[in-house]
This record gives structure tokens, C-alpha cells and sequence, in this order.
């Protein structure tokens, strides 16, 4: 009874759940990056895949720009790539004897930036600034970007040689930054003897309109109810990075921004119009790790394992 | 982790020893051995859960009850009743371990106490008490916690914060305790097992004095009675109880001294005296030699002789105070009296009365007699001894002639003999010579054992002499040599624990009660406090609470329904399916797995009011409580516990 009345409160649910469930059948064993994928697309922000290649992440791209109808668009970073190469440039057309402004890449809705880290600092921070403003500025015209708007940032973690690692101040630009990690034995078996699924996307069809997706964000962000107990979980956690012994600089009050934007978005795909501490807790680590920066002799710790150890302290409030 | 089974079982097992161990000297074997022998099968039986059948344990106990009623008579109503509150225990532990069983186990195990002080009132019935009366609060929360959950495990801090309960109640009720103490009447001895027959039987103190009746005299540490008083030189410890004056055969007896006689202390200090005389069947009371004045106890009579009597017989244990002067001399005159304490008996050996025709023609007066029976003594080397005692016809003959072994009686019996046949007039004081002195308590002990018997002898011109003849003995040094000894040992220590235990509880009377209430009066009269301040005071047993309260004992912590209701949600998922609550995990989170429709609505209802900032709706309420005692209800979980991987 309750439930229903629910879902009836949260408009479009269905919809993104038949995302979820179509993208899921696509791309066996990556449910989980998925389901991020769509909370970062609910709550507005972007997300950084933090993987080897080759595990799939320009296909989960792909897979949900087609099953979104989204456009796509594609950076393939590389050193000597120009902020030009990505908001397009101005050519001069010989016809009508002005300059046309040829829009880049990232007037799509989704745009796949693939190892972010071999850019240019130079053009990181055109492209993160662009995400950040959803606004671009060429030439002194000032272009909007299109909405919804989604960035898959991929980087690969291992090869470090001739890269430009993205500053923590960037990385805090990304909602949500996460691993894909190999598939499960069969479904690996499975994936290496059907080979790639790439021909397969293409028969994806869209099974959610733009307007209908503009709804569900909209939703996410009126609808959804995070009450004084949850906030008061939320900037616990929060407040505990600022005061571990291990961590040199805490999260922000973005990060605290974007943990409960997350957490509604969770909530509302959940079918829940408000949040419950466990939303804040399983969002935690993918939205809050990669923003901790650790002391400099504390190198190789695991952020996400020194994030849930916090977690493991913070009382959930149960009355 | 603690189990909360195991330690409500060995609470159960201390209490019931706390209430068997002082009943054990008045228990019928069948009872006493039952409850020996069905904790060590309950021991034995606890690890195995294995249980005896109830119907076989109530008919077991309907049989005790009846064996137990038809034996109760008229005469003796207690015994039974006592017995079959012991069987009755043995048999509930063997029972199946239900909150309900403990229940009656401890309360049976209280009764059993209580009856204990039926018979005796010894100090370590409070220790008893103060120790069962903890147990039983802190198991009664315990067993509320058991009720709900009886495997139960609590960690270590859970299980302190428990305790807090019980031991808040225990320290908020001793000023009530200590207000009743105060108020309620008690009793100065056993309402049930008059002790009269069990000090007095062997006691080392008599009315009759009879050398010879026994070859061996026993040792008796029993209490004769505490003397509260300054310490003294241990040679004049003579404490002074009855007076022989009449000799028939070889027994000395006591008869009441002629009216005539005056006599008053010689000169000496004044020692005061509290005496703490232990319940026995004599009516004489024991006081330093010479005693004087007699104060708090009234009906006392002092005899010419300076025997104290008390008219009447009571058995309860007596307090009461004498001045006495230290001095072994009583001036006076004999005059007329003289004849009655010349008296000897007719039928005597030869030897004897010609022994005392020497003695009277050895010297012109009395004290020079005195001085030849002395020296007779002395010159016949005799041994003071316990054992080997002549106890023939003529004991005193044997004694003086042949086997030169005696006690004390031997002595004095036949030194008054000689004397009285020397024709010096002499009586013989029965008493108590010695004592330990308690530092702690500032006392003496008097056992049994100190009992003595010394000889008086007049001397005309100068009064009652006291003549102690058992120091004229060879091995005289070994007459009372542990007199006076005392200080700090553990028996002296525990001695004092037991003394305070009678003079502070058992002695406390209604008069004692009244002059608390007088001094408290007077004493508050005198405190002036200004305008307002008794409102403080008064209010500070209301305050107390609150500032517990702020100090975070969780006693005294209100929960509101919803906390209430969580707490129990939790418990019941620790019940049926075993999981854990842990701070860190939600509802939801710990929920995760179980397929049941009812703790996916309460975690859904509970968590739709909390996580909305609003309050549970009463029909929501409702609904939870239903949930909840669903849960209750439910034995085991209806399908084992499914965790699918989050």
C-alpha cells in the first residue's frame, strides 16, 4: 500500500528501472556499475571508471547512450589533444562568408572521455570546467550544453608513464568514481566464447525518452525526503574523514553535496521517497573515496577500505 | 560474550548455598543430602540438557509436602516446615530451566535464609543476606532478560550497563533499609532454638563445685561473655560470678549467706565495666572482682557476698554495666557469721581433719594459718592438670596425698577445707579468671575454658581475703598463662566482627531506639540552618536521580515507544534468525535476506516515520506491536535464514 503510493509519487520510476533491466541483460556481470552509472545520470553528476582496459567500459558507455537515447559523443584523450579538440572550433564558411562554430564532442548527452588521465592538464580543466558549468565559452559565445548531460571519464590506474594523473581538486569534480572489475568466471567463459557484444548494442533500442529522463531528475531532487536523522549520519561520516588520523584532507561539503544527491537518487530507484541511512552507507564509498586525500607516507592505502573502516564507526540512527 | 543462562545458573546455585549453609546444623538428613546430590546432577545434567520430567518432579514434591505435613506437630511446627523448604529446592533444580523455576529457586533459597534466623543469629546471617539479597536483584533483571531471549548472549559492556540496574535499586534503598533498621522491632535471640541447653551444657562455669566427678575436664571455647572495658594487668583478671559457702560431702554449694553480713571493697581503682553476658541458664551474673554498683539491668540483687543475681531467669543475652574495684580484699566483720563458714562436713577423712588440726595449731591468728596451708601447698609440690584427675572416693585425699594432680577445683576446694578445718573462715568463688583483649573492639573475651574457682579467706581484723591456691601449684606459671593475651589475630578480629553484630543489631532494643530518636532531636535542635536550606535538603534525594541521569546511567534513561520497539524488533531477529545488531548497520541493512513479509513491513513502516522526521502514527503503532508479538510468538524461525550477498 505504502510502496504503491510510492511509486505513484515518483514519477518515471519504471522507466529507469526498465533501463536498469535492459542494461543489465546487455552487459552480463556489470550490474553494479550500471546501477551507478544511472544514480550519477539521476543526480546530475559524472562519472570516473577507474579501470584496466579492455573490462568493458567504452561498451557500458556505448550501451547506455543507446538504451537512454542519448547522443554520444566520444573524446579518445591523448597528449597532444587541445581544449579545441573537445567544445569544437570555428571554421570559416566560404558560403556564407562568416565563421560557423563547429560544436565539438562534448555537445552530447553522454560523453565517453576515455583515459582522461593522458590529456593535458590544459585540456582536463577545459573539459572538467565544461562539466562542471554545463556551459561552454568559445570565442566569446557562451554555449549550453545539452541536458541531460553525462560524463564517462575513464583512466587506467596501472600505466602511469606519460600520463597527467587528474588533481584531487579535479577528482572531486566526479560524482561517483568506480572500478569494473572482471566479470564472474562464467560469465567471462560466456563473454570470451560469444566474443564482443559491440554488433549486439546496436540493436538496442531506447526505452526511455529524454523528457521522461529530465522528469526522473527532476524528481529525484524535489521528491525524494532526506530528514534531519540522515543528514546528521551523512555529515557524521563526513566530519570523521575531516578528523582521521590517516587522512590529511577530508571531505568537502561538495562531496557531502553529492553523497546525498547520490543517496536520493538511490532512494528513488529504490521506489523510497525519502532516504534511509543505508542509501548514505552504500553510497559512500564509490561517491566519497576517491575524493580523501591520505597523508603523504600513507601512499598505498585503500581509500574505499579507509572509507567503509569510518563507516564501521558511525552509529546508524535507529530511533 | 557472556550466556546469560550460564550466569543465571550459578546465581541460582550461590543462592541456594547462601540458603542451605546456615540451615545445615538443623537439617534432617534426607533434606540435607537431597539438595547436595541434586545440584551436583543438575552440574552433572546442565551441559547434556537433559531434563527429568515435570510431572515426576511435581509428584516428587507433593510427596515431600505431605511426608513434611503430617509430620508437623504441635511441639515442633518449624522443623518440617524448614526440611521441606530445603527438599522442595533440591527438587526445583531439577526442574527444566525456565525463568518461572529460577524464580521459585530463589525465592525458596530466600525463605530458607530466613527461616536460618529462626535458629540462630549468628553475624554472618547479614552477610548471608546482604549477599543473597544482591544476587537475587541483580538475577530478578537478569531474568527478565532470559524471559524474553533464554540464549541470549550479552558482550561484555551490554552486560555491565545491565547491571547497573539492579545495583542503582540495591544503593537507592539502603537509606530505607537503614530508616527500617531504626524502626521495625527485632528479636534478641532465636524466636525458635531457645539457646539456653546449647552454651550452658558444657559450660566450664557452675553452681556447684564437685573435684573428682570427671577424670579429664574438656575444653569449651564457647563465648561465656565480652567485657567491655580498659585493659588490665592479666593477675587481676579475676572475674567474679557466684559464691560457694557451703560444703556437703565434696561438693560446694552455694545457700544464702547469713543477713548480717557488711563487708566493703579495700581500696583499689574503679574500673568500669560493659558486659555482654552470651545466653545461658544461670542466673548469676559475672562482673570483675569486687563488683560494686550494677547499672542498665534492672532486677539485680548484690549479695552480701558480693554475688550478683538476677531475680529472674531470662534467656536472652544480657547487657549491663558494673563499677567495680580492683582489690582482693572486702573489709568487714564476720562476727556472728563466723560459724557458718567454719561448717565442714561431718563424714571426712582421718587424715584430712587431722591435717587441719596441725594447720590450726601451726598459728595463733588467722593469717598466720593462712600462711601454713600456704606453705603446706607449696611443700607438697602439686601440679596443676586438665587430665588424669583423681576421681575416686576421697578425690581430695588421692589429690593431696598420691597422684598430686588437679585443676582448679582440687585447689580451691581442698585449701577451703583445710582452712575452714584450721578454723579460718573461707568460701569458695566461682568465676572466670583471664581473658583476650580485643584492640579492635576494646574488650575481653571470656571463653568457657577461663572458668575458675579461687578460694576467700577471712582474716579477722582485715576482711575477705582473695586466695587463688592454684598458683601455689609447681607448674603455677602454666595456671592461666594465656591470661590477658590478645590483639590483632583473625579469630580475635572475627571475635569483634561478631561483638559489634550483637551489640549494634541483636542487643538493639526499643530503649536504644528511643534514645536514638533523642539524641537525633537534640542534635538537630542544635543545627541551625539558614532560611531555605532544608528545602535543599529535602530535594536532594530528588536531585540525586537527575544527575545519575546526566551521568549517562542508562538506568534511569527514558526510552520513547519507538526506541522501545526497535529494541525489541532487534532482540526477536537475534531470536529467529541470528543476526547480530551491530551500531553501524540500519534496519534495512540487517533485515537484508530475511524473507519475511513481517520484518520487511517493520523495518519499511519504522523507517518511513523515522527517516520522514516524524512520529510513529497510531494505527502504525499498533500495527508494529502486532508485528512484534507475532515475532514472539514464533518459536523458530519459519525458514531458516537465507543472507543473500549485498
Amino acid at each position: 500500500m505504502n510502496l504503491e503510493r510510492n511509486t505513484q509519487n515518483l514519477p518515471r520510476r519504471d522507466e529507469l528501472l526498465a533501463v536498469l533491466e535492459t542494461l543489465t541483460g546487455a552487459l552480463t556481470g556489470k550490474g553494479r556499475t550500471i546501477r551507478l552509472c544511472v544514480t550519477a545520470l539521476l543526480a546530475g553528476g559524472n562519472i570516473l571508471l577507474e579501470d584496466i582496459p579492455g573490462l568493458g567500459k567504452t561498451t557500458l558507455a556505448l550501451a547506455l547512450s543507446r538504451v537512454l537515447g542519448l547522443t554520444f559523443g566520444r573524446i579518445q584523450c591523448t597528449s597532444d589533444l587541445l581544449p579545441a579538440d573537445i567544445t569544437g572550433l570555428s571554421i570559416f564558411n566560404r558560403d556564407d562568408n562568416r565563421f560557423t562554430f563547429i560544436r565539438g564532442p562534448l555537445f552530447n548527452n553522454l560523453l565517453l572521455v576515455d583515459e582522461i588521465n593522458r590529456a593535458m592538464p590544459k585540456s582536463q580543466s577545459a573539459l572538467l570546467e565544461a562539466m562542471e558549468e554545463r556551459k561552454v565559452t568559445v570565442e566569446g559565445i557562451t554555449y549550453d550544453l545539452p541536458s541531460p548531460f553525462l560524463v564517462v571519464a575513464t583512466q587506467n590506474p596501472v600505466e602511469q608513464v606519460g600520463t597527467h594523473p587528474l588533481p584531487e581538486s579535479q577528482l572531486d569534480r566526479f560524482l561517483i568514481c568506480t572500478g569494473i572489475g572482471y566479470p564472474p568466471e562464467e560469465m567471462e567463459k560466456k563473454i570470451i566464447r560469444h566474443g564482443s557484444i559491440r554488433g549486439e548494442l546496436e540493436q538496442l533500442s531506447p526505452v526511455i525518452s529524454l523528457d521522461a529522463l529530465r522528469e526522473a531528475q527532476q524528481a529525484v531532487r524535489e521528491r525524494v525526503f532526506l530528514s534531519e536523522k540522515v543528514t546528521e549520519y551523512l555529515f557524521r561520516i563526513v566530519a570523521a574523514t575531516r578528523s582521521h588520523p590517516l587522512i590529511s584532507c577530508g571531505l568537502s561539503t561538495r562531496a557531502g553535496i553529492n553523497l546525498a544527491e547520490a543517496a536520493r537518487a538511490n532512494a528513488y530507484l529504490e521506489g523510497r521517497e525519502y532516504v534511509i541511512p543505508e542509501d548514505v552507507k552504500e553510497l559512500a564509498t564509490p561517491v566519497g573515496a576517491h575524493r580523501l586525500i591520505v597523508g603523504a607516507d600513507q601512499d598505498g592505502l585503500d581509500k574505499e577500505q579507509l572509507l567503509r573502516s569510518i563507516l564501521r564507526e558511525i552509529p546508524v540512527p535507529l530511533v | 560474550m557472556i550466556r546469560l543462562d550460564l550466569v543465571i545458573f550459578t546465581m541460582a546455585l550461590g543462592v541456594s548455598l547462601l540458603g542451605y549453609l546456615p540451615l545445615l546444623p538443623f537439617l534432617e538428613p534426607f533434606p540435607k543430602i537431597l539438595l547436595p546430590l541434586a545440584l551436583l546432577l543438575t552440574l552433572a545434567l546442565h551441559r547434556r540438557r537433559f531434563r527429568i520430567d515435570r510431572r515426576l518432579l511435581t509428584a516428587g514434591s507433593l510427596g515431600i509436602f505431605l511426608f513434611y505435613l503430617f509430620r508437623a506437630t504441635q511441639s515442633d511446627p518449624v522443623g518440617p516446615v524448614v526440611n521441606l523448604l530445603v527438599a522442595l529446592l533440591g527438587v526445583r533444580f531439577l526442574g527444566e530451566q525456565s525463568s518461572r523455576n529460577y524464580l521459585q529457586i530463589f525465592l525458596l533459597s530466600l525463605f530458607c535464609l530466613a527461616a536460618s534466623s529462626l535458629y540462630s543469629l549468628d553475624a554472618l546471617f547479614m552477610l548471608y543476606l546482604g549477599l543473597q539479597v544482591v544476587i537475587f536483584q541483580i538475577a530478578l533483571v537478569l531474568l527478565t532478560c532470559y524471559d524474553r531471549d533464554p540464549v541470549a548472549e550479552l558482550t561484555r559492556e551490554r552486560f555491565c550497563s545491565l547491571l547497573t540496574i539492579p545495583l542503582g535499586m540495591l544503593l537507592l534503598s539502603v537509606p530505607l533499609l537503614l530508616c527500617f533498621f531504626m524502626i521495625l522491632p527485632r528479636t534478641p535471640f532465636p524466636l525458635w532454638d531457645f539457646p539456653a541447653n546449647s552454651a550452658a551444657k558444657k559450660s566450664g562455669f557452675s553452681e556447684t563445685v564437685q573435684p573428682g566427678s570427671a577424670a579429664s575436664v574438656g575444653e569449651n571455647r564457647g563465648v561465656a561473655f565480652r567485657a567491655e572495658c580498659v585493659r588490665l594487668p592479666p593477675a587481676e583478671l579475676y572475674w567474679r560470678g557466684i559464691t560457694l559457702n557451703r560444703v556437703d560431702g565434696t561438693v560446694w554449694s552455694r545457700r544464702e549467706p547469713p543477713a548480717t553480713e557488711r563487708f566493703v571493697p579495700g581500696r583499689g581503682r574503679l574500673v568500669s565495666q560493659r558486659l555482654f553476658l552470651e545466653p545461658g541458664s544461670t542466673r548469676y551474673l559475672v562482673a570483675l572482682d569486687l563488683p560494686g554498683k550494677v547499672f542498665a539491668l534492672p532486677g539485680v540483687i548484690r549479695g552480701g557476698d558480693f554475688t550478683l543475681t538476677r531475680r529472674s531467669f531470662t534467656a536472652k543475652r544480657s547487657t549491663y554495666m558494673v563499677d567495680s574495684v580492683m582489690t582482693d580484699t572486702a573489709q568487714g566483720r564476720l562476727r556472728a557469721a563466723r560459724g557458718f563458714y567454719l561448717e565442714t562436713p561431718e563424714r571426712l577423712h582421718p587424715w584430712l581433719r587431722e591435717r587441719g588440726l596441725r594447720l590450726r595449731d601451726s598459728g595463733g591468728n588467722d593469717r598466720e594459718r593462712l600462711a601454713a596451708v600456704e606453705t603446706f601447698f607449696r611443700g607438697e609440690q602439686l601440679r596443676y592438670a586438665t587430665t588424669g584427675l583423681p576421681h575416686f572416693e576421697e578425690p581430695l585425699l588421692t589429690f593431696l596425698t598420691s597422684s598430686k594432680r588437679g585443676n582448679c577445683e582440687f585447689f580451691a576446694s581442698s585449701c577451703a577445707l583445710l582452712l575452714r578445718l584450721a578454723g579460718v573462715p573461707a568460701r569458695l568463688v566461682g568465676g572466670y579468671l583471664g581473658g583476650e583483649y580485643s584492640e579492635l573492639g576494646g574488650y575481653y573475651l571470656v571463653t568457657q575454658d577461663r572458668a575458675h574457682v579461687w578460694v576467700e579467706a577471712y582474716l579477722e581484723g582485715t576482711g575477705w581475703v582473695r586466695v587463688d591456691p592454684t598458683r601455689w601449684a609447681v607448674n603455677a606459671g602454666e595456671v592461666g598463662s594465656s591470661a590477658g593475651q590478645g590483639g590483632w589475630s583473625l579469630s580475635l578480629a572475627m571475635d569483634a566482627l561478631t561483638y559489634f553484630w550483637n551489640r549494634q543489631v541483636i542487643t538493639y532494643d526499643l530503649e536504644r531506639q528511643i534514645a536514638l530518636y533523642n539524641e537525633v532531636g537534640q542534635r538537630l535542635q542544635g543545627v541551625t540552618l539558614p532560611e531555605g536550606k532544608w528545602v535543599l535538603l529535602l530535594l536532594i534525594p530528588a536531585i540525586v536521580p537527575f544527575l545519575l541521569r546526566w551521568g549517562g546511567l542508562p538506568l534511569l534513561r527514558r526510552s520513547s515507544r519507538e526506541a522501545r520497539l526497535v529494541t525489541d524488533f532487534i532482540a526477536q531477529l537475534r531470536r529467529l534468525y541470528g543476526i547480530e545488531a551491530t551500531p553501524d548497520a540500519g534496519l534495512r541493512e540487517m533485515t537484508a535476506g530475511i524473507e519475511s513479509p513481517d520484518v520487511g513491513r517493520f523495518v519499511e513502516l519504522h523507517n518511513g516515520a523515522l527517516y520522514r522526521d516524524r512520529r510513529l502514527l497510531p494505527e502504525e503503532l499498533r500495527e508494529l506491536r502486532g508485528i512484534i508479538s507475532r515475532m514472539k510468538r514464533c518459536l523458530s524461525p519459519p525458514d531458516p535464514p537465507r543472507r543473500t550477498e549485498v
